[in-house]
């Protein structure tokens, strides 16, 4: 066999493979997102399942704060849309979001388009698909409003072909994205803030003047976040609280008292 | 041969790499018909959780649950905080009025000599209200009951007091008239007073919020007098006590301890209402969150308050004042990853 009848089988073979690598390489993306995703989910599922067995589902002593995901979710794409350069090079511009509390775990995902901060968007762009976990839920020491952190756990960049026509452009831009450190995309969402506030006090206001006067008091409150468990459309935040217990106040000098009768109601 | 050998290696390869894309694809199926499975699983153990069931129940965008222990803990608190140190200035010009006829014996008998008239003003009490630890338990009506003793000390005051000799008309031959009137000052007795109300729990428009309904009641206050303005009702009464003045039928401490009876006997008083003041609880719903740097400005309507043995339940639907077209086109078109 000449070295032609050699080399053209192979070459065969290189060309079909140079065509399915791309289509490979989407799978690969997009199902690596989707398995990291699965995972978090099965990981969460068991968490609470451990937790039903041991009779501690939901730990609710004092306080419990319930917020469903389609609140979180439209109160995110509110914000919608918006830009953000990350790592500055990479432009991404979030144009949907969708939240999800299920299984054990608080899903943030967000899909916009990735481009180059220093080309035009026209130059070319990819899809982007973030995906984080609503991980750590605490109530913000000085105003107590409860603040949830968002940590990325996927990314699913795909490329945009305009007509058809493969972009070396888009091509560096998904390939480079890859690359990216997840935690660079925290910028696009870590802070998520729950309407709810836990304040550090209770105000009694000033009484008078007049016939009573009453000073203003504060009854200190302590509150931390002792658990957080997402399922059914739904954030689960148990929260301690305790108020600071009152000193007794003392009696009156028993010499002079005595157990009053009742007047009223007259 | 060669290059067939080599063919043959590639196209393997090429079959392997497939096979396994095609297993872990298969893998990953598996795992996921796993999970289905195991949440099928919980969500029957979710539906008997009485906690879960009711909080779902409530509805709402945001859920509020509180245990009974801790509204009960909050209430003792701002009872006990707000009873415990409060002033009183009453301006009272409560009257004590008393009187006796008197009789004296005489070379003629016993003759009716007259009739002394006590009349007590009290002008103004001032005192401090100190609160004992209250107890609190649940009631019907989404209320409270709270009971607590309260102590009303270090209470002092100014009075008038007017005493009045009219003697008989046989008698005043001898016995002449007098009239006492004296501005001295009072104590008031310290006493221990049972304070019973309760608290009812609404849902206010961020929070919830438990108003007092303490029904207006009075209290019997006894009051006393200092010991110097005691002597000085001595000395008046003692100057009166001549041949003149039928002195030889009133015996001051006699008297004085009549008055003091009286004036410990007390009078009553109406707690202001103004005492007790709705308590708002330390969970609030907000009206606006921040998303990174972004403040979104939200719109609250609360829900009806539900008691149950589990928890108060207070729920609020929470919109967000602007509607984007992308927001709302944002949840609809973004497909779950499952």
């Amino acid at each position: 066999m000449s070295r032609l009848a050699l080399s053209r089988p192979i070459a065969r073979l290189a060309v079909a493979l140079l065509v399915l690598l791309p289509a490979c390489h989407r799978a690969q993306t997009a199902t690596s997102a989707e398995q990291a995703v699965l995972d978090r989910r099965r990981q969460g599922l068991e968490g609470l399942m451990a937790a039903a067995r041991r009779g501690a589902l939901l730990p609710f002593d004092k306080l419990l704060v319930v917020a469903d995901e389609g609140l979180v979710r439209q109160v995110i794409a509110a914000t919608l849309p918006f830009e953000r350069v990350i790592v500055d090079r990479y432009r991404i511009r979030v144009s949907r979001a969708d939240v999800h509390f299920e299984d054990g775990f608080g899903l943030v995902r967000l899909d916009g388009d990735a481009s180059f901060a220093d080309r035009a968007e026209a130059e070319g762009h990819a899809e982007v698909t973030v995906f984080g976990g609503l991980d750590v839920v605490a109530l913000d020491p000085d105003s107590g409003v409860l603040r949830g952190s968002v940590k990325i756990i996927a990314l699913d960049a795909r490329r945009v072909n305009v007509y058809g026509v493969k972009s070396s452009i888009v091509e560096d831009l998904v390939e480079q994205l890859g690359r990216v450190q997840l935690d660079s995309f925290s910028a696009l969402a870590s802070r998520i803030e729950i309407p709810v506030r836990l304040e550090r006090t209770v105000t009694l206001p000033a009484v008078g003047p007049g016939e009573v006067r009453i000073d203003a008091a504060t009854i200190p409150v302590r509150a931390a976040v002792a658990d957080v468990k997402a399922f059914s459309g739904k954030l689960w935040v148990s929260v301690d609280v305790s108020t600071d217990r009152t000193t007794p106040a003392p009696g009156p000098p028993s010499a002079k008292s005595s157990p009053a009768p009742e007047g009223g109601p007259r | 041969m060669k290059s067939r050998i080599a063919a043959a290696t590639l196209a393997a390869a090429v079959l392997a790499a497939a096979c396994r894309a095609r297993s872990g694809a298969e893998y990953f199926e598996g795992q996921r018909a796993e999970h289905e499975r195991r949440r099928a699983e919980f969500a029957k153990i979710v539906a008997g959780d009485p906690v879960v069931t009711e909080a779902l129940a409530q509805g709402g965008d945001i859920i509020l649950g509180i245990r009974p222990a801790l509204v009960e803990d909050v209430v003792q608190e701002v009872a006990a905080r707000y009873l415990d140190r409060v002033a009183l200035d009453l301006p009272l010009e409560k009257q004590v009025h008393d009187a006796h006829a008197l009789t004296v014996g005489t070379f003629l008998g016993k003759v009716n000599a007259g009739t002394w008239t006590l009349d007590v003003t009290i002008h103004r009490v001032r005192g401090l209200l100190r609160a004992r630890p209250p107890r609190v338990s649940a009631a019907p009506d989404n209320t409270l009951t709270v009971s607590l003793p309260v102590v009303l000390e270090e209470g002092h005051g100014s009075a008038t007091v007017h005493f009045n000799w009219d003697s008989r008309s046989i008698a005043s031959v001898v016995c002449k008239d007098f009239d006492v009137t004296k501005r001295l000052d009072g104590e008031v007795i310290a006493r221990e007073y049972p304070v019973t109300g309760a608290f009812q729990l609404f849902a206010g428009p961020e929070r919830l919020r438990a108003e007092p309904q303490f029904p207006p009641r009075e209290f019997r206050i006894g009051v006393d007098m200092t010991d110097k303005s005691w002597a000085e009702v001595r000395t008046a009464i003692q100057e009166q006590d001549d041949v003149t003045k039928c002195g030889l039928g009133l015996d001051p401490d006699k008297l004085l301890a009549k008055i003091r009876d009286r004036l410990h006997e007390g009078f009553d008083v109406k707690l202001p209402r103004s005492l007790f003041r709705p308590v708002d609880f330390p969970a609030a719903v907000r009206q606006d969150v921040m998303i990174e740097d972004r403040r979104v400005d939200l719109a609250v309507q609360t829900r009806a308050l539900r008691i149950t043995p589990v928890a108060v339940w207070y729920g609020a639907d929470v919109h967000t004042r602007i509607q984007p077209e992308a927001a709302a086109a944002a949840s609809a078109a973004s497909p779950s990853v499952k």
